[in-house]
């Protein structure tokens, strides 16, 4: 499983820049997280030496920029975030990872759905790199502010995504929710088809409903205040049809069907 | 140089125990258990226990909020699955046991007196986070002493009694609980507290209120730990907010025979094994030959 690659390392940093309005890209050398890390799971980062703010903050990783360098997206939003905004190329991060179960990689699906809000962006473009590995057809549908990470759109492109965008204002690509695109895209082609969504709980709950309609294989990666990340303080659990499960350890990618939604 | 520690009758390698619902076993890849005075794992009901809604955690200037609320698979879950599992990593365990009548305390502790590898039960009277069981029996004396009382009846491991601050007089509960055949008192379990949200306009933990833990509540229990040790006569393990080899250094000569980490473990796995390191330096440095010299010189 997933947590026997489960490490405590100083991962030194490669490069740290701003590719969004408020968004970071942040890669870090390391062999045997670019070995064993798998899409969806994400770093538990220290992101100051000191004690405030005092617990490490889960980052998801976004994917390998080679076989030696992984790659996180994250958002600056409070002073944790803005901490590990700061930090430059050459410091190094202390982080525990990969942690957590990550996304269903399988082939038989012919063609997957991406369906992400804001930051929840970060672990799909990692998912879109290994369908595309597989040779299977991905469509992501990003809904975003105008000036989200734009960056991960030419991403996406160049693996040889298909990519609409949706903005709240309009001011790019279709105005409005990103979910009320989303049937139209599980007609569209040939199944079996797969949706993966991460972003806001509301975009998460409207995907899985439209999954469960048309029958379709979907996962969420949710998210939940987190302290250990590990899975020893059961600090993040959310419900599941078989009871609370915790995000760090038993997701953060979970069935649609099993969420107990509450958001 | 010796950091052997006798507490309740039972001798720890050292004086460094890591506390109840902080250190899971997943630890066991970061540190070495082994190298630890003792593990208490997370509070065994009888019953498996659901826990509390979400958010359970919430971060707040040098401390978190917690309200799990005893989640756990129940004593047979711990005694077939999780307690193999630490004796395999070589740790010393302190069973924490919780209940909601002061029978399951007893049902559960008559459980452990058949299982081997259990050196000492902690009573986890200090729970803040649930609606029965847990810190009602903490906050009065009577009822701290009859739990502690009805165990000590039954158990024939050393009894420890965790106590909790949210009390007028945390040193009345020692000693009733010391009179009613408590080998030891751990102190302190969490703060009560709580935070707000503002982006969503309501309470930020699902339970409205929890327990503050970290950094920030250092000097409360460093305060309590000080009078508790001066009240009583059994041994006093101190605990809340230890993050720093210096910090246990403290409780120490505050008068604790030993001390535990909770918190410090999220932000650093290894802290446990720092601290240990950290009193060998200082004893060293400060040519002590015995931890035992170290206990309460800073008492006045």
């Amino acid at each position: 499983m997933a947590e026997k690659h489960l490490t405590q390392d100083q991962l030194e940093i490669i490069s740290n820049k701003v590719v969004g309005d408020g968004f970071y890209r942040l890669t870090v050398r390391s062999h045997s997280w670019a070995k064993s890390a798998r899409a969806g799971q994400f770093a538990h980062i220290r992101v100051g030496k000191g004690l405030e703010p005092l617990l490490r903050r889960p980052i998801s990783i976004h994917g390998l920029d080679d076989r030696d360098a992984i790659a996180f997206l994250y958002q600056a939003k409070g002073a944790g975030t803005a901490l590990l905004a700061a930090k430059r190329t050459g410091e190094t991060i202390d982080a525990i990872g990969p942690a957590g179960n990550g996304f269903t990689v399988d082939a038989r699906f012919r063609r997957i759905i991406l369906v992400g809000g804001g930051i929840g962006v970060a672990p799909l473009m990692f998912l879109a790199q290994a369908y595309r590995a597989k040779g299977t057809a991905v469509t992501v549908l990003l809904g975003a502010r105008s000036k989200d990470c734009l960056t991960c759109l030419a991403d996406f492109k160049s693996l040889g995504c298909q990519v609409t965008v949706t903005t709240d204002d309009g001011s790019q690509g279709h105005r409005g929710y990103v979910t009320d695109i989303l049937e139209q895209h599980i007609s569209a082609g040939p199944g079996p088809v797969a949706i993966f969504a991460c972003g806001p709980t509301v975009m998460m709950r409207r995907a899985a409903t439209i999954a469960g309609l048309y029958d379709v294989f979907c996962e969420v990666s949710l998210e939940e205040r987190m302290a250990c990340g590990v899975g020893a303080c059961l600090g993040c659990a959310v419900m599941t049809t078989t009871g609370y499960r915790r995000v760090c350890a038993d997701g953060p990618v979970f069935s649609a069907e099993e969420v107990v939604w509450t958001g | 140089m010796n950091l052997t520690t006798d507490i309740a009758g039972i001798q720890l390698k050292n004086p460094v125990i890591m506390a109840s619902g902080t250190f899971g076993r997943e630890y066991g890849r970061f540190t070495d258990p082994a190298k630890l005075g003792a593990v208490i794992p997370k509070s065994v009901t009888l019953e498996a226990r659901s826990g509390n809604p979400a958010p359970r955690v919430w971060e707040t200037t040098a401390g978190m909020l917690n309200s799990i609320g005893l989640e756990n698979r129940g004593v047979t879950y711990f005694v077939e699955e999780e307690l193999p599992l630490w004796l395999g990593l070589g740790a010393t365990v302190i069973a924490s046991v919780a209940g909601e009548t002061i029978d399951e305390f007893v049902r559960v502790a008559e459980i452990f007196n058949d299982v081997d590898g259990i050196s000492a039960l902690e009573l986890n009277v200090s729970c803040p986070n649930v609606d029965r069981g847990g810190i009602q029996f903490g906050c009065r004396p009577r009822l701290a002493a009859d739990v502690t009382a009805a165990v000590k009846s039954v158990a024939n491991k050393p009894v420890i009694v965790k106590l909790t601050p949210n009390v007028t007089s945390i040193t009345e509960i020692a000693k009733a609980v010391e009179a009613a055949g408590a080998d030891a008192v751990s102190l302190i379990n969490t703060v009560l507290g709580m935070a707000i949200d503002i982006a969503a306009e309501k309470p930020a933990l699902g339970r409205v209120v929890g327990g503050l833990s970290g950094p920030a509540i250092k000097p409360i229990a460093l305060r309590l730990v000080y009078e508790t040790v001066g009240a009583i006569d059994i041994p006093v393990i101190g605990l809340g907010g230890i993050t720093t080899p210096a910090d246990a250094l403290e409780f120490m000569l505050a008068g604790a025979s030993a001390v535990q980490i909770g918190t410090a473990t999220f932000i650093e796995p290894k802290t446990g094994e720092q601290v240990v390191a950290g009193i060998g330096t200082y004893l060293r440095e400060h040519d002590y030959d015995n931890i035992t010299q170290l206990i309460g010189r800073a008492r006045l």
